[in-house]
C-alpha cells in the first residue's frame, strides 16, 4: 500500500512540470470540492454548474478533468461521481423489462440516448459493499463515545440532538432518518406495484400509513423546518431525484400533435390525480437500487412474520407456568426449532424475494 | 459497488467517509473510529493491518490523512472546545471560494440571519461574546427577509443542533468551537478588533478570563488558565498578582451585565474603514484602547490603520468592510499570509502590540 502511494506521488511530481497539467490538477481538485460540498444539499450536480464553477471557459477539457477528479475521489475518499440516467434511459430500461426483443430492437436507439446522458451527477460510496455493511452496524465502543459527546455538550436538551446508533458511518447525523424511512417505504410501494403507482393509489397508501394530505413529516432539530407538509416533502423528493412525478396523457384524448387541445386541457389535468403517476427517480436508481429495496421489503416482512410466531409461542409458554414438564419440553422444542427456524427464515426470504420481483414486473434493475 | 477488492488503503477512505458524515467529533471518538475502521477493513478483507493504540501511530495517521486533504483545501483539524477544554476534531474548509458557499443547506436568508447573530455576539459589550435569545430573535427584524420570529426560533435551534452555536443554561448564545475554527478567516477579517487571542495558546478566546490590570491585554482560555495556575499565580504579561484567580474578570457570558442586550449594536458600514464605530460605548471596554482601534479617538491613527489594511490587502479592495457582504463561507481572498501575520503579531509581544502594528505598517 505504501508503494502504491509513492507511485502516485511520483506521478504527480512528474506531472507538475507543465502548466497545462497544473491547471488540470487544480481544476480536478476544485471539482472534487464541488462534488463533496454539493452533496450536502442532496441535489444532483449539473454539468453546467461544473462548467460554470470549475471549468471556466475551457469546457473542452471536461472529460480529462472529470477523470482526474474521479481518480482523486476514489483514491482519497473511496467515492465516485455517477451520472444519473436521463428519463429517456429510464423509460427504455422499463420497456426493456417487458421482453428481450424490445431491447434488441432498440439497440440502435440505445446508443444514441446513452450518448446524450442526463448530465447530472451524484456522489456515492465506491467502497466494497461488505465494508459499507459492516460500517453501518452498531458498535458498542463508538456508541459509548458518541453518547458521551452528546451528554457533555448538551445537558438537558435531548430534543436538540438526534439519536445516534454507534456506526462508523453516522447516518443519523448525515441524514434525516425519519423522512428517509418514509422515502424507502414509498420506493418499496412503487416497486411492488410494477414500477408505477398512480397518484390515486399513492394517496391511498399514504392514508393507510396515517399520512393524509394534511399530515406533516417530522424532522429533527437540525433542520430549519421541523415539519413539512406531505405534499411539500413529495415535491422535495422529486427535486432531489428520488421520485419521478409523471403526467400521463389521457388515453386517446390528447396526443402530442394536438397542441392546442392539449394545452387547453392542462389546467384541469393538474387537478385530476388519475393523470399523474409516480415512478422511481434517477437518484433512487443510482443511490438506493431496486435490489436493495427488494431485500429491505423481504427482510422486513419475514422478520415480522417470525416475530409474530415467536410472540405466540412465548405467550403460550407463559400460560402453562405450573406445568414444568410441559415447559421443558417446550424449551427443547424451541431449541430444535432454532435451527429449523433459520432454515425456514432463509426459505421464507427466498420466497418473499421472488414475490417482490414478480410484483415489480419480473426483473429488478441493477444499481445504475 | 463492490467491484474493487478491499485493500488496506480503505482504512483511510472509510475513516474519511465517517468524518464527512459527522464533520465534528471528540478526539476520543475520532480515535475509536480509526481503530474500528482498521478492524472493519481487516475483517472484511481478510487482511493483516497493523494498529497501535499510541499517540505516535495516531499522529502518523492524521498526518497522512491531512496530506491527502491538503490539495483539496480541506483539513482535519484539532481544536479545543472552550467550555470543557476537551480536544475535538473538525473537518475544515481552509479556502473560502465560490464553491465552498455550497457546503451548507441553509438558505441565503438563514445565512444572513446567522451572520447577524454572529455580529451581535462579536460586538457584545463587556467581553461577553454572547447574546440573549431575545436579542438574537430581534435580529430577524433587521434583515430584509420574510422570516418570522417563530421560524427564526427553529432556525436558531438548528444552528445549535448542527453545532454552529452554543446555547447555555441561561439561554445565551455563543460561538461554538466549530464555528470559531471553521469561520476563523471570516471572523478575523470582519471582527479583527473584537477578536481576542489567548495569551497562552494564541487561539481565539470567547470564554475565559482577563487580567485585573486596567491596561493589561491578557486574555486566557478557561482551560489554559486551569493549567497555568497550577504553577503560577501572577499575570504572564504584567506580572500583577492574581492570587487564586477568583477575582479575575471573566470573558464570556459571565461577563454579561443585566440588560446589556437591550440595545442593538451596529457598526456603521457606510464610510471608509476608519469610520467604524459602535452605537454604544462601554466604559469598561475603553481600557482596551490599543487593542481595539475602533475606539481610538485619534483620526490620524485610524487613517494609518486604513492604510495598513489597504497595503496588506492590495489595491483591489480599498474598502474591505463594505465589500465584505458575502456569506460566511464566501470570504474571498483572505490571504492566509495576512492571517498568519496577524496571529504572530499578537503572539510575539502582547504588551508592545502597538509596536507590532507599526512594524507591520512598513
Amino acid at each position: 500500500m505504501e508503494d502504491d502511494q509513492d507511485e502516485d506521488e511520483d506521478e504527480e511530481r512528474r506531472g507538475a512540470g507543465g502548466d497545462e497539467e497544473d491547471e488540470l490538477g487544480r481544476k480536478a481538485n476544485a471539482l472534487v470540492r464541488l462534488a463533496l460540498f454539493n452533496e450536502y444539499k442532496r441535489t444532483p450536480l449539473r454539468r453546467d454548474e461544473i462548467n460554470k464553477k470549475v471549468m471556466g471557459d475551457q469546457t473542452r477539457s471536461f472529460n480529462a478533468v472529470f477523470q482526474a477528479a474521479q481518480h482523486i475521489l476514489q483514491k482519497t475518499f473511496g467515492m465516485e461521481l455517477v451520472e444519473l440516467m436521463s428519463r429517456a434511459e429510464r423509460e427504455r430500461e422499463q420497456n426493456g423489462n417487458d421482453g428481450t426483443e424490445a431491447g434488441e430492437n432498440a439497440t440502435g436507439l440505445k446508443k444514441k440516448v446513452a450518448a446524450a446522458g442526463s448530465k447530472t451527477y451524484i456522489l456515492r460510496s465506491a467502497l466494497h459493499e461488505n465494508l459499507i455493511e459492516a460500517a453501518a452496524a452498531t458498535d458498542e465502543l463508538i456508541l459509548e463515545d458518541e453518547i458521551m459527546g452528546i451528554s457533555e455538550d448538551d445537558d438537558e436538551d435531548d430534543d436538540a440532538n438526534p439519536r445516534t446508533y454507534g456506526s462508523i458511518l453516522s447516518w443519523s447525523s448525515a441524514d434525516e432518518l425519519g423522512s428517509i424511512g418514509l422515502l424507502y417505504v414509498l420506493l418499496a410501494l412503487v416497486l411492488v406495484s410494477g414500477g408505477v403507482l398512480s397518484d390515486f393509489d399513492m394517496k391511498k397508501h399514504l392514508k393507510s400509513l396515517r399520512l393524509p394530505p394534511s399530515a406533516q413529516v417530522n424532522f429533527t432539530a437540525k433542520t430549519t423546518h421541523k415539519t413539512m407538509a406531505i405534499d411539500a416533502y413529495l415535491a422535495l423528493l422529486v427535486r432531489q431525484g428520488y421520485l419521478d412525478k409523471v403526467r400521463v396523457a389521457n388515453l386517446g384524448a390528447s396526443k402530442p400533435t394536438q397542441g392546442k387541445r392539449g394545452r387547453g386541457r392542462n389546467p384541469t389535468a393538474d387537478d385530476d390525480s388519475n393523470n399523474i403517476e409516480w415512478k422511481w427517480g434517477s437518484r433512487a436508481q443510482s443511490e438506493v437500487g431496486e435490489v436493495a429495496i427488494a431485500d429491505f421489503v423481504a427482510e422486513f416482512l419475514v422478520e415480522r412474520m417470525l416475530h409474530a410466531q415467536n410472540v405466540d409461542e412465548e405467550s403460550s409458554d407463559d400460560d402453562d407456568d405450573d406445568q414444568r414438564g410441559n415447559r421443558r419440553r417446550g424449551g427443547n422444542a424451541r431449541k430444535n426449532g432454532r435451527q429449523t427456524q433459520e432454515e425456514d427464515k432463509d426459505k421464507m426470504l427466498e420466497a418473499m424475494k421472488k414475490g417482490v420481483v414478480l410484483a415489480a414486473g419480473g426483473k429488478l434493475n441493477e444499481l445504475k | 459497488m463492490g467491484k474493487d477488492k478491499i485493500s488496506s488503503n480503505d482504512v483511510q477512505r472509510l475513516f474519511l467517509q465517517a468524518v464527512i458524515s459527522r464533520r465534528y467529533m471528540s478526539e476520543k471518538l475520532a480515535k475509536t473510529l480509526h481503530r474500528k475502521c482498521v478492524d472493519t477493513v481487516k475483517f472484511a478483507g481478510g487482511l493483516n493491518i497493523p494498529y497501535e493504540d499510541t499517540v505516535g501511530f495516531w499522529d502518523d495517521f492524521i498526518t497522512k490523512v491531512n496530506r491527502s486533504l491538503d490539495p483539496l483545501d480541506l483539513e482535519f483539524k484539532n481544536v479545543v472546545d472552550e467550555v470543557k477544554g476537551r480536544k475535538h476534531y473538525v473537518l475544515v474548509n481552509t479556502k473560502g471560494d465560490e464553491i465552498a458557499q455550497m457546503a451548507t443547506d441553509y438558505t441565503p436568508a438563514e445565512i444572513a440571519f446567522f451572520k447577524a447573530v454572529v455580529e451581535q455576539i462579536m460586538l457584545s459589550p463587556n467581553l461577553a461574546f454572547s447574546l440573549s435569545s431575545l436579542a438574537a430573535l430581534r435580529e430577524v427584524s433587521t434583515l430584509k427577509s420574510t422570516m418570522t420570529k417563530t421560524q427564526a426560533e427553529v432556525v436558531l435551534s438548528s444552528f445549535v443542533a448542527k453545532g454552529w452555536l452554543l446555547k447555555s443554561k441561561k439561554g445565551r448564545f455563543s460561538l461554538s468551537a466549530r464555528t470559531i475554527v471553521e469561520l476563523e478567516p471570516y471572523l478575523r477579517s470582519s471582527y479583527n478588533e473584537e477578536l481576542l487571542d489567548c495569551t497562552i495558546c494564541s487561539e481565539v478566546v470567547t470564554k475565559g478570563i482577563t487580567c485585573v490590570g486596567t491596561n493589561c491585554h491578557t486574555y486566557i482560555h478557561m482551560h489554559c488558565y486551569a493549567v497555568y495556575k497550577r504553577t503560577k499565580s501572577s499575570c504572564p504579561t504584567c506580572r500583577t498578582e492574581w492570587g487564586n484567580g477568583s477575582s479575575l474578570p471573566p470573558i464570556g457570558e459571565d461577563a454579561a451585565k443585566p440588560g446589556q442586550d437591550h440595545q442593538r449594536r451596529v457598526r456603521r458600514r457606510s464610510g471608509a474603514d476608519g469610520d467604524e464605530d459602535e452605537d454604544e460605548m462601554d466604559p469598561s471596554q475603553s481600557q482596551s484602547q490599543s487593542q481595539d482601534p475602533s475606539q481610538e479617538p485619534s483620526q490620524t491613527q485610524t487613517q494609518k490603520k486604513g492604510k495598513k489594511k489597504a497595503a496588506a490587502k492590495g489595491s483591489k479592495k480599498t474598502n474591505g468592510r463594505a465589500a465584505r457582504e458575502e456569506t460566511p463561507e464566501s470570504e474571498e481572498d483572505n490571504d492566509d499570509e495576512e492571517l498568519s501575520q496577524n496571529i504572530e503579531g499578537m503572539d510575539i509581544d502582547n504588551l508592545t502590540q502597538d509596536k507590532g502594528r507599526s512594524r507591520r505598517k512598513r
